[in-house]
């Protein structure tokens, strides 16, 4: 094995190592060089323009999906690499945030992705304000074919919901699990109120309490400029950062008990249970 | 001279008292390898809470005291000086958990200093410095070295143990009482406190001699005196 880890759930899944642009320039002798589950990991593309990556010796398996470059530390995966329609659905525009560095688990990461109850409070004025705190009562479900997580009927007063809005705006949201670690949101486009911009977290896992956090928008926007919803993207993940990184323990606890949630943290508590279930324990505390 | 105690005291001297202002800040300390979190509430009563959320684990000190109550900075979970979790924003019309609260840790202020205990239950901490003078608080310098290193390199230099954590000796021609706040990773803390409050002349030599002394503790080194 030429990764440090032992959970097979990770292993077997396709982990990201950042967007495809990382290759621009780069060769077989002159590689893009990242970590990923404590190893160096090489990638270019070939002559033919394939992607291809090194790990010591090893050779991975790779591949290029929506703009980001996805790695199956085992070579077997579990499942091809999750749908993700809205980034080929005409009439979106599809901007790649790129990442953020962050000192916590790629568990903790997603749990912040998948909570409303922080809006008010980490993201004031852009996601929530004070004292429009409550999160609404909403629906989890386990899609068992896919193996993924989705929350529905999610709702959120937001004084600023995206670059592009003007007033603040009764927000609905949907959320979707496809991994550990990588999951989209769903949320009310403002300039077209029927349709839904979808919001992609991608983590590459550098170790088990060292993150890069991408972030890949499928937006309904055609005013804003790609600074600005950068701008705005890098604005929000910027909030979320020191709040992830004084997280104590850095790991995910994933014993029942060890923290405790209420009614509108069921999101998490399902995931923190699909986790368990799954046996994922890569980032969480064992 | 004693040196070394057999058994650690279980006071620790974590924060000047002064730190602490009723219902407005809150402040991180550390003893023996807990992190905590100090807030003073509105009757003047030290809490000294374990540094960690219970809904999601975040530090206290990232959040802020509201109305009387420590108020988490991810979700706004609100906690009165008993330790008891007293609102949960995100939900308002639940009623709250009886057996959410913070971990509370044993607190007492003597002398402008706040002592805690890590343990449920214990004797009140021995008065750090015995004068009838009220103390001047100088600073807090960190040194890295086991609280145990640090006590013995002081006894080798000079001072005197007074009491658990306490020990007292001259700095720059001044009587001065340093108390050894055990942090935990090879971190310790000394809290240094003046019987006299001193000139700006005084206190830039001081100042300068508390470097050396850091200098010498972490260096292994023998007394140093000053001309």
């Amino acid at each position: 094995m030429t990764f440090q880890c032992d959970d097979r759930t990770v292993f077997d899944d396709w982990l990201t190592v950042g967007p495809n642009k990382r290759l621009t320039g780069r060769s077989e002798s002159n590689p893009y060089r990242t970590r990923l589950l404590s190893s160096e990991v090489k990638i270019w593309r070939d002559e033919q323009g394939k992607v291809a990556a090194r790990c010591g010796d090893s050779t991975l398996m790779i591949q290029d999906a929506y703009g980001y470059l996805w790695i199956c530390p085992s070579g077997t995966p579990t499942k091809p690499i999750f749908s993700f329609p809205e980034y080929a659905e005409p009439g979106r525009r599809i901007v790649d945030c790129d990442g953020i560095g962050v000192a916590v688990s790629g568990l903790r990461m997603v749990e912040n992705f998948l909570d409303m109850g922080h809006f008010p409070y980490v993201h004031a004025h852009y996601l929530g304000e004070v004292p429009q705190t409550e999160v609404a009562a909403y629906e989890v479900n386990v899609d068992e074919s896919a193996d993924e997580i989705w929350a529905t009927n999610c709702r959120f007063f937001q004084p600023k919901t995206s670059k592009s809005a003007t007033t603040g705006l009764d927000v609905q949201y949907r959320y979707r699990v496809m991994q550990p670690m990588s999951a989209i949101l769903y949320k009310t486009a403002f300039p077209r109120p029927g349709e839904m911009d979808a919001i992609g977290l991608f983590v590459q896992p550098h170790d088990e309490e060292h993150i890069t956090a991408y972030c890949l928008l499928a937006y309904y926007d055609d005013t804003s400029t790609e600074t600005d919803l950068l701008s705005f993207q890098h604005t929000i993940f910027g909030q979320d950062k020191p709040i992830l990184e004084n997280q104590r323990p850095r790991r995910m606890p994933l014993q029942p008990g060890s923290e405790v949630p209420t009614r509108c943290d069921a999101m998490s508590v399902a995931y923190r249970r699909w986790l368990k279930a799954r046996g994922t324990s890569y980032g969480a505390v064992r | 001279m004693n040196t070394t105690s057999a058994h650690a005291p279980e006071w620790h001297p974590v924060a000047p008292s002064h730190h602490l202002r009723a219902g407005d800040n809150i402040v991180a300390a550390f003893a023996k390898g807990e992190e905590l979190a100090l807030w003073r509430s509105e009757d003047g009563a030290v809490q000294a809470w374990e540094n960690r959320c219970p809904h999601r684990g975040l530090r206290l000190t990232m959040g802020r005291v509201l109305n009387g109550r420590l108020s988490c900075a991810y979700h706004g979970w609100e906690y009165a000086p008993d330790g008891r979790c007293a609102a949960i924003p995100a939900n308002p019309s639940l009623p709250l958990p009886k057996n959410v609260r913070v971990r509370a840790f044993s607190v007492e202020e003597r002398n402008g200093m706040v002592w805690v205990s890590t343990e449920a239950a214990g004797a009140s901490p021995s008065s750090p410095a015995q004068t009838d003078r009220e103390p001047h608080f100088c600073r807090s310098l960190g040194i890295r070295l086991e609280a145990s290193v640090v006590e013995n390199r002081l006894a080798r230099n000079d001072f005197d143990r007074e009491g658990p954590w306490a020990w007292r000796g001259e700095l720059a021609g001044q009587r001065v009482a340093l108390l050894i706040n055990e942090v935990g990773h090879g971190l310790t803390l000394i809290h240094a406190w003046l019987d006299q409050r001193p000139n700006v002349r005084q206190a830039r030599a001081v100042q300068a001699a508390l470097r050396l002394l850091r200098r010498d503790l972490e260096a292994g080194a023998q007394k140093r005196r000053q001309a």
